[in-house]
């Protein structure tokens, strides 16, 4: 072979050799820079606080009606359910032409009443009055009889009297002794029914007199319920008293333009009245009322429940309010894979609130092995990464290795794990700045 | 003209039944298209077996540039995934230099065991020079007691295979505590009796009449192997430094038995760690490990040519 082409081969071997010794660097540095970042830390012992964060609702309990003017008929209506109300904010707004010719006409009915009542009334007098001149005039006619009878009765006393000192002598003739007792037998016969006619008119007139005052105290009776209303009954006083109140009610609802206000402050919960309704008895707004108690409902998850129980106490903040409040959980129902906790509040706790965010503070038994949460991984089940050396090709790397273990506790920030593998001296890989399999190289 | 007839005449004579004669050119044209056509025959059947033979190496390059894909669907009968035989194509439908680009600018191990294999062969061919030369200069230069019976030794050594040789490498590399070492690599073939063979059958291709016209002249012994000996029997250190780089380049055995450090293995142990699915991967390596080789042959072509006949001619 000439010189001149050995020469060139041989140039051409170094050539390739230095690019080989060049590209030997930068795949190095391409491998590297690809290589993921790793932190890692050592298991410690510690104990595990669990803070448990749930953010939930704010339910009245026994939540207060507001009733509806029966037969009113909505214009406007003021509040929608979650609104905040104080005493005195307008609920809603009633048809005024509507509600004016429903008072015209509670006004008319009130007036044909009263007029009925005042003809009652003096129907009444009149038949007392009658009554008790009828019973006076009875008592002059019976007096005045009694009186006629006994001056009757008083002079056949006195010519009885007359006649006894006339009484025939001893010896007198039997005909004139049995004239005179004749006469005196007519005598006493007449005195006897003179006094028994007396007695009669005095039990006539007992009798009279009897009928004339029960007639003049049922007049009387009549007249005085007449005056009082009583003969309406029962019912008939209800009406009254019920339509003099709507009288009252749309009276001061019509001098207040129509608008129904609200008497205490709360927080409305629902509203069953639209515009253009008319109105029943039934409640059209329910509202819970500051002073009412309320409750705290919110929902945690199966992993949460380990770490919530019924009797612990929690920390409650509402958003929107300053205050905090500390409640102990009453309830918690399953429902649906999750767990809804109840916490009652004491009155006036979280007023004005819908939403509230619970905090829920536990520490755990000490464990033997405590990494940071983020070295968990899923991998089939709970894994870490433990951070190796691995003789390869390219000599002794750091290398990761999946390692499954079993998860005790864990917090937001902390696990606890347990598997035979573990010792205090594992490298467990907990931040890494790319996705990492098992068997990859890494980089501290 | 007259042999010329003599040579066809019976022939023509026993078809026709009487003697013809044909002209001398004739005779000649038809000698020479027999002899192209048997030319052409012979070389057929070599360029045949030639290409039989070189058609693995024609699919590593082709097989370097395709597509995963594309060598998949070839493969799939291989791989279990299709029905039929592999058809392999020499010129690839999709080519890409994604392979080769994985290779040399995301496979760090790659450069790892290339210049491990460098870094080893270069060593084992020091160390030869170092040991085998003045052994096979030794050899060839001088006559002593026991020479013959040592040679043989040479030789007998040198015919041992490999695997015969393993036991008794392995237990006395553990002795020296130096297995899972490069040198339990390096050591063996450092002294190794090939080259000597090689570069003893240079050496003898001296005349013995000028290396006693030096000594006559009054040369001292390293005078006449530096100035006469190794430039007389260069062709053969250099056939034995070729065959040596060629063997040593591609060494498996040696340190899949005696490295288990993958740090410290040579390039030829890297294409077994890639499987099937990255064919392609694996051709790219080939075609890279191959280049240094080429170039070695390339430059010791002739001494290697040269050494071959001594090993040939003079066993």
């Amino acid at each position: 072979m000439q010189m001149e082409s050995k020469k060139k081969l041989w140039r051409g071997f170094a050539l390739f050799m230095a690019a080989m010794m060049v590209m030997t660097y930068v795949s190095r540095m391409v491998y590297v820079s690809r290589m993921p970042r790793v932190k890692w830390s050592c298991p410690t012992s510690a104990s595990i606080r669990n803070k448990i964060t749930a953010e939930g609702t704010v339910e009245a309990v026994g939540a207060r009606a507001v009733i509806g003017l029966d037969g009113l008929l909505v214009e406007k209506v003021c509040v929608a359910a979650g609104d905040r109300m104080e005493a005195g904010t307008v609920l809603y707004e009633v048809d005024m032409e509507d509600l004016l010719a429903q008072l015209a006409e509670l006004h008319a009915q009130e007036d044909a009443w009263q007029r009925q009542e005042q003809t009652k009334r003096r129907e009444a007098a009149v038949n007392t009055i009658r009554a008790q001149e009828d019973y006076d005039t009875n008592v002059i006619e019976l007096d005045r009889r009694i009186a006629e009878e006994t001056k009757e009765l008083e002079e056949l006393v006195e010519d009885l009297d007359t006649h006894m000192f006339r009484i025939p002598e001893e010896d007198a003739a039997d005909e004139i002794w049995i004239a005179w007792a004749d006469e005196r037998l007519r005598f006493d016969r007449s005195i006897a029914e003179k006094e028994r006619l007396i007695e009669d008119i005095q039990l006539e007139k007992e009798k009279m007199l009897r009928q004339a005052d029960r007639a003049v105290e049922d007049a009387r009776r009549a007249q005085s319920a007449a005056e009082s209303g009583l003969e309406l009954g029962a019912s008939g006083i209800s009406q009254v008293r019920e339509r003099q109140e709507r009288i009252t009610l749309l009276t001061e609802l019509s001098e207040n333009g129509g608008k129904v206000a609200a008497e205490h402050a709360g927080d409305v919960l629902e509203v069953m009245i639209q515009s253009g309704m008319r109105m029943g008895s039934d409640a059209v707004l329910r509202y819970a009322d500051d002073t009412a108690s309320r409750i705290f409902c919110t929902v945690i998850t199966q992993d949460q429940k380990p770490l919530v129980h019924t009797g612990d106490t929690v920390q409650l903040t509402f958003p929107g309010s300053a205050g905090e409040a500390s409640g102990m959980i009453d309830s918690i129902v399953q429902e649906n894979g999750s767990y809804t906790v109840t916490i009652r509040l004491d009155p006036g706790v979280a007023a004005g609130c819908t939403e509230g965010v619970m905090e829920l503070n536990s520490t755990s038994e000490i464990y033997d092995f405590v990494i940071p949460i983020k070295a968990l991984h899923n991998d089939g089940g709970n894994a870490i990464y433990v951070l190796e050396e691995k003789e390869g090709i390219l000599g002794t790397e750091l290398s990761v290795r999946s390692m499954t273990v079993r998860l005790l506790d864990r917090n937001e920030e902390y696990a606890a794990i347990a598997d035979e593998l573990l010792s205090g001296d594992l490298k467990v890989v907990t931040e890494s700045d790319r996705e990492l399999e098992n068997g990859t190289a890494v980089k501290e | 003209m007259a042999v010329g007839v003599r040579r066809m005449g019976k022939a023509e004579e026993n078809k026709m039944g009487s003697e013809v004669t044909v002209p001398a050119w004739a005779v000649q044209a038809y000698s020479r298209w027999r002899k192209r056509r048997m030319a052409w025959f012979a070389g057929g059947i070599c360029a045949a077996v030639a290409a039989l033979i070189c058609s693995p190496l024609l699919m590593i390059p082709g097989g370097a540039l395709m597509d995963s894909m594309e060598m998949r669907r070839i493969l799939s009968p291989i791989l279990g995934e299709g029905e039929g035989f592999a058809v392999w194509h020499l010129l690839p439908v999709y080519p890409t230099m994604d392979h080769f680009y994985r290779l040399l600018i995301e496979s760090p191990a790659f450069y790892q065991l290339f210049w491990n294999t460098a870094g080893m062969t270069a060593v084992i061919l020091l160390g030869q020079l170092a040991v085998g030369l003045p052994s096979a200069w030794a050899f060839a230069a001088f006559r002593f007691r026991g020479r013959d019976f040592l040679f043989g030794l040479y030789v007998v050594l040198m015919l041992l295979p490999f695997q015969v040789m393993l036991l008794p490498q392995y237990l006395v590399l553990q002795k020296l505590h130096l297995y899972n070492h490069p040198a339990a690599v390096i050591l063996p073939a450092v002294f190794s009796t090939f080259p000597v063979f090689v570069m003893y059958r240079g050496f003898t291709q001296i005349d013995a009449e000028i290396l006693e016209a030096a000594e006559l002249d009054g040369a001292g012994e390293l005078q006449i192997f530096f100035r006469i000996g190794l430039p007389l029997g260069k062709m053969g250190v250099q056939a034995a430094m070729v065959l040596g780089f060629l063997e040593y380049w591609n060494l498996v055995e040696q340190p899949m038995a005696f490295l288990e450090e993958q740090a410290a293995w040579p390039l030829s142990l890297y294409l077994p760690q890639i499987t099937i699915s990255q064919a392609g991967f694996a051709f790219a390596v080939a075609v890279m490990t191959l280049i240094p080789a080429l170039f070695v042959f390339a430059l010791g072509q002739d001494a290697l040519e040269e050494g071959i006949a001594y090993i040939g001619v003079k066993t």
